[in-house]
């Protein structure tokens, strides 16, 4: 780790030095953006009050505001403030420290690289109303049983990333990142990551355990014509999560996408390796071998196709799910294997150059039966999304 | 009909109700304010720039930033260049200038012709 941070901070030097002898700043050009998401989700299964317990019904919001600034040829910064269901949240304050195309570094609060989905994650990008289930972050069902996605989506995190992309005669292009990062939160005797704690000032914005977690990602695109590609990428991430520095967690994912003229086809697989504190094994349902008992494995990936059917107009299928091997703690709905699988039929239509309707079905499946002895479920969505 | 057959034509009539709305109204996307005697390679720029810049996102987004300047969409474009698997090659960047160049020309004279 201290290995790291040196050539970290080398590369942070050699960075600052290639600016110091670049082109003089040329005038501050600041760009505004924003978007702002109205979503209905009904299930019509659910009608208590007590709803949130198992998932956001009802009306959601997400709207968020960025600041670009460009001051210079070689450094500009981002700001991205959100109004979501967490409340009034920062998704980006950062600097960008770019020598060339292809050493850039970052450093500040954002999503750390990890994946393609992250990249659309704001409701402006993508064109259903909820995110794939690895990414999900409260709208999928039963979301507190399965404590949400693999890695719910966006994940800010205050830290350095150095990144960079390269063209080869223009028909590859690389990307890279490798960054460190506080990581994620939960207490000592946490059982899964606490994603609240994670991303809120419940226990300050600071690094609960003083240890960064650090991670990476590189990506291929392969240009076949003009306006058709194919990007094939791999990520990574790692760190501990107690305030001990005990307890680790890994997550890596690979992704598959293609976009052949206007129609986009993506594949994305993660799984995340998380350690629990297992020393009272009255906590948990199932029996705590004496090794390899202390952590479970949760898989999730999805397959999604987006097709423009008319110039105003996407129709996307979309099917995902999740598979959880480990232990829990008593009284959780899950099992030692549990799994949920979505299928997802949506429309996305232009009623303006600004604003979209998206019009959602989703038929779930679940291993697990609820209280009510049911394993399926049907909900919808139906919301607006508007951009400038 | 069963409540689960219920649910099920509900569940699938919902989006097709909005996709049949859409098909019988359909928009076209932000007008690319090119003419059909316009060059080829004019028409040639506009399809990398619909193509490559609604990969991801709206082409709105681009569109309608305000931008009047060749200076401002050169740092924009070349920010989006510059994100990852985002396609743009350097050459696919100056195609995308060479169209955004006319349709602000464009926009600009159409406003000063309805000024008039």
């Amino acid at each position: 780790m201290k290995h790291a941070f040196l050539l970290l901070a080398q590369v942070l030097a050699i960075a600052v030095a290639l600016l110091a002898t670049g082109a003089p700043a040329q005038a501050i050009e600041r760009t505004f953006s924003g978007s702002a998401q109205l979503d209905y989700h009904l299930v019509p299964s659910q009608r208590d009050a007590n709803g949130h317990a198992f998932t956001f019904d009802g009306f959601t919001k997400e709207a968020s505001l960025k600041l670009a600034v460009d001051l210079g040829e070689h450094v500009s910064a981002n700001v991205k403030v959100c109004v979501g269901c967490h409340g009034f949240e920062t998704d980006m304050a950062y600097f960008d420290l770019r020598a060339v195309d292809e050493l850039n570094v970052r450093i500040g609060r954002f999503s750390p690289s990890f994946g393609s989905f992250n990249l659309r994650h704001d409701p402006g990008n993508h064109k259903l109303s909820d995110k794939p289930l690895p990414y999900d972050m409260g709208r999928m069902l039963r979301m507190r049983d399965w404590n949400m996605g693999v890695l719910p989506s966006p994940f800010p995190d205050d830290g350095v990333e150095m990144n960079g992309t390269h063209w080869f005669a223009d028909v590859v292009q690389i990307d890279y990142a490798a960054y460190a990062v506080s990581g994620f939160k939960a207490d000592a005797s946490g059982s899964d990551l606490d994603f609240a704690q994670s991303r809120g000032g419940s226990v300050y914005y600071v690094d609960n355990n003083a240890r960064p977690a650090v991670g990476g990602r590189a990506a291929l695109t392969a240009k076949f014509t003009p306006t058709s590609d194919m990007t094939i990428g791999a990520s990574g991430m790692h760190g501990t999560f107690d305030p001990d520095n005990l307890l680790t967690y890994t997550i890596i994912g690979g992704d598959l996408s293609f976009r052949l003229d206007r129609t986009s086809l993506r594949f994305e697989y993660l799984v995340r390796r998380q350690a629990f504190d297992a020393s009272d094994p009255t906590r948990f349902r199932y029996q705590v071998p004496q090794s390899g008992g202390d952590f479970f494995v949760k898989h999730g990936a999805y397959a999604e196709i987006e097709q423009p059917l008319t110039s105003a107009l996407d129709l996307i299928v979309r099917v995902d799910g999740m598979y959880r091997v480990g232990n829990v703690v008593v009284g959780s709905a899950l099992a030692s294997r549990s799994s949920v699988g979505r299928a997802t039929l949506g429309t996305a239509f232009a009623i303006d150059d600004n604003v979209r309707l998206k019009a959602s079905t989703e038929v779930w499946g679940f291993s697990d039966r609820d209280e009510r002895g049911h394993t399926r479920e049907v909900s919808f969505h139906l919301g607006a999304v508007a951009t400038f | 009909m069963s409540v689960r057959a219920l649910l099920l034509s509900l569940s699938l009539s919902l989006p097709l109700l909005v996709m049949a709305s859409g098909c019988s109204s359909a928009k076209p996307r932000p007008a690319s304010l090119l003419a059909s005697e316009d060059p080829a390679q004019l028409h040639a720029d506009y399809a990398i720039f619909e193509r490559r810049c609604s990969k991801c996102h709206a082409l709105s987004r681009a569109l309608e930033s305000g931008f009047e300047t060749d200076a401002k969409w050169v740092a924009y474009v070349t920010r989006m260049r510059r994100q990852p698997a985002s396609g743009i090659t350097v050459t696919d960047a100056e195609a995308i200038l060479r169209y955004l160049h006319v349709r602000v020309r464009r926009q600009r004279d159409a406003k000063a012709e309805a000024e008039k």
